[in-house]
């Protein structure tokens, strides 16, 4: 009874797996092959006439949101709030990372399967059932890190960004730096993003909270990358032991060549779980010099927005 | 029809564990069907694991057939290279007077695992399969070699181990020419303008900027 269970939920992993390429690849197909083109054909054009801030910040979250809307957990916004106000910088989060197209999934044609996920979700904590989000978030993940997929992936998701940035008067050129906030497979979004905005001629940089993330070719990219890492965060060890591009034996890898250039920084975020109580964005658990784990992530980034704007850019 | 269905699975079944008896017959009845067979079976699979670059390349309706075939033919191509390399080799080693074509359906046999091409397609792991694939039919042909070779186990290692890196060798001496005949082949069966793979879409070449150009030019 047990292996047929077990075999029926793999064999359903399989199909959801194989399944898992297909949106991004049907976009690409639909409209995202002339919209990419559109793109990158359009003229640069003079920036808008309010200054531009001296960077734009921009969040994307972990997997376990739903749509880009109204979905991120409310610790999360209050850290996103105080980044941007002691840093004084714009911070634009709302971009769904785990999808190519422009809505969550509360807008697509599972919107009533979602919807129901998410009121279980919100109703019963201990359910099993909002994994499933999870799942279907970290097959995005895995699509967008397998190079066969990814370049169409990150091509869908860095529009949003790049719609994004431009409702808030970024043009093309005006050379305003970008820094990508990444948390958990966030992160992995945050590279392959990077890499197509760098084509845009945006110089990027990315900052990773618990990052789960492989040996993706943004490292190339990226002005700097820099890792806070959690001590009570085991998920984020899905990255080195997920993706053999990041172990020390590929010395050729992206991951590698970036750190021996010395575009890499690895931080200790202290005692810190990859979510839930306790976890980077924690409003209440103290860290040991008496500030709660939301104030030091805060402190960190807005310290490293500061670093970020003293690294040269990438000739 | 069912008698060449029940070859094409027989042999697949000693092909896939690594049964001496997928080799024993070669020399005297070559399964020539059945290894076709297995050859297309195989094109089918991979080309359901390559559904990325067929959907990227806005390849449809009779240009999938143009690229089956050419699938085909390009994998053939490649098998009777290794086929020659192999035997080349192993006629070094030893002195055994086995002939090339025994070789090449040894080296067609051996595609066997490839019928699980199609699960490459699965995102991230679909690429650890691929390589997994890849030993499997070392590991047929190293059994293979045994056989049609009666050689040690070492013997056969060596061979196929100098066969696989002779085959590397080859690959990146011939990739580019290869590149560019594939390429001409693949306008011709899949209608598209080039061949074009996820990792070409973003690194500046060629599909974007190519066509942004023209477009920025014709605007």
């Amino acid at each position: 009874m047990i292996g047929w269970i077990l075999g029926i939920l793999g064999g359903a992993l399989l199909v959801l797996a194989i399944l898992a390429p297909l949106e991004s690849l049907g976009w690409w197909w639909r409209r995202g092959e002339r919209s990419t083109i559109r793109l990158f054909a359009a003229p640069q054009q003079p920036a808008v006439d309010h200054a531009l801030p001296e960077r734009f910040v921009v969040y994307l979250s972990g997997v376990g949101v739903l749509d880009g809307h109204g979905d991120t957990p409310e610790e999360e916004r209050a850290c996103l709030a105080e980044i941007s106000r002691r840093a004084g910088v714009p911070v634009l989060d709302g971009i769904f990372p785990y999808a190519v197209h422009r809505h969550g999934l509360l807008q697509g044609t599972m919107a009533g399967f979602w919807r129901a996920v998410a009121r279980i979700r919100s109703e019963r904590r201990a359910s099993v059932l909002p994994f499933v989000i999870q799942l279907r978030n970290v097959l995005q993940v895995l699509v967008a890190a397998d190079p066969r997929y990814g370049a169409t992936y990150y091509a869908g998701l860095a529009q949003q960004v790049w719609t994004k940035l431009a409702a808030h008067g970024y043009r093309r050129g005006c050379g305003v730096p970008v820094t990508l906030l990444g948390y958990s497979g966030g992160a992995q979004m945050s590279l392959g993003v990077s890499w197509f905005l760098t084509l845009l001629g945006v110089r990027c940089s990315v900052i990773s909270i618990g990052g789960v993330y492989s040996d993706d070719p943004g490292f190339e990219h990226v002005e700097h990358f820099w890792d806070l890492r959690g001590g009570k965060d085991v998920i984020r060890l899905a990255g080195p032991l997920a993706f053999p591009g990041r172990w020390g034996v590929n010395v050729a890898s992206t991951w590698n060549r970036a750190r021996r250039a010395g575009r890499v920084t690895i931080l200790d975020a202290g005692p810190v779980a990859h979510d839930g109580p306790g976890s980077y964005f924690d409003l209440t658990t103290q860290a040991a010099d008496g500030r709660t784990h939301a104030e030091v992530l805060v402190a960190t980034v807005v310290g490293l927005l500061e670093d970020a704007s003293r690294v040269a850019p990438r000739g | 029809m069912g008698e060449w269905w029940a070859s094409v699975r027989r042999v697949l079944g000693y092909a896939l564990s690594l049964d001496p008896e997928a080799a024993t017959r070669l020399p005297t009845e070559p399964p020539v069907a059945a290894a076709l067979g297995i050859l297309a079976i195989t094109v089918g699979s991979i080309g359901i694991g390559h559904l990325g670059v067929l959907v990227l390349n806005r390849v449809t309706g009779r240009h999938i057939c143009g690229a089956f075939v050419l699938g085909i033919v390009v994998m053939a191509g490649a098998r009777a290279l290794s086929a020659v390399g192999l035997w080349a080799i192993a006629s070094l080693v030893t002195d055994a007077p086995v002939r090339l074509g025994t070789v090449f359906w040894l080296v067609v046999v051996a595609l066997a695992p490839q019928v699980f091409g199609a699960f490459t397609v699965v995102p991230h792991a679909g690429l650890f399969l691929g390589r997994v694939l890849q030993a499997w039919e070392l590991l047929i042909l190293f059994v293979g070699v045994q056989v049609l070779y009666d050689v040690s186990r070492w013997r056969s290692a060596l061979i196929v181990g100098l066969a696989f890196a002779a085959s590397q060798i080859a690959i990146r001496l011939l990739a580019a020419p290869g590149r560019a005949l594939v390429s001409a082949l693949w306008t011709r069966a899949s209608g598209r303008p080039m061949f074009v793979t996820a990792r070409d879409l973003l690194s500046g070449a060629p599909v974007v900027p190519v066509e942004a150009d023209a477009e920025r030019g014709a605007s």
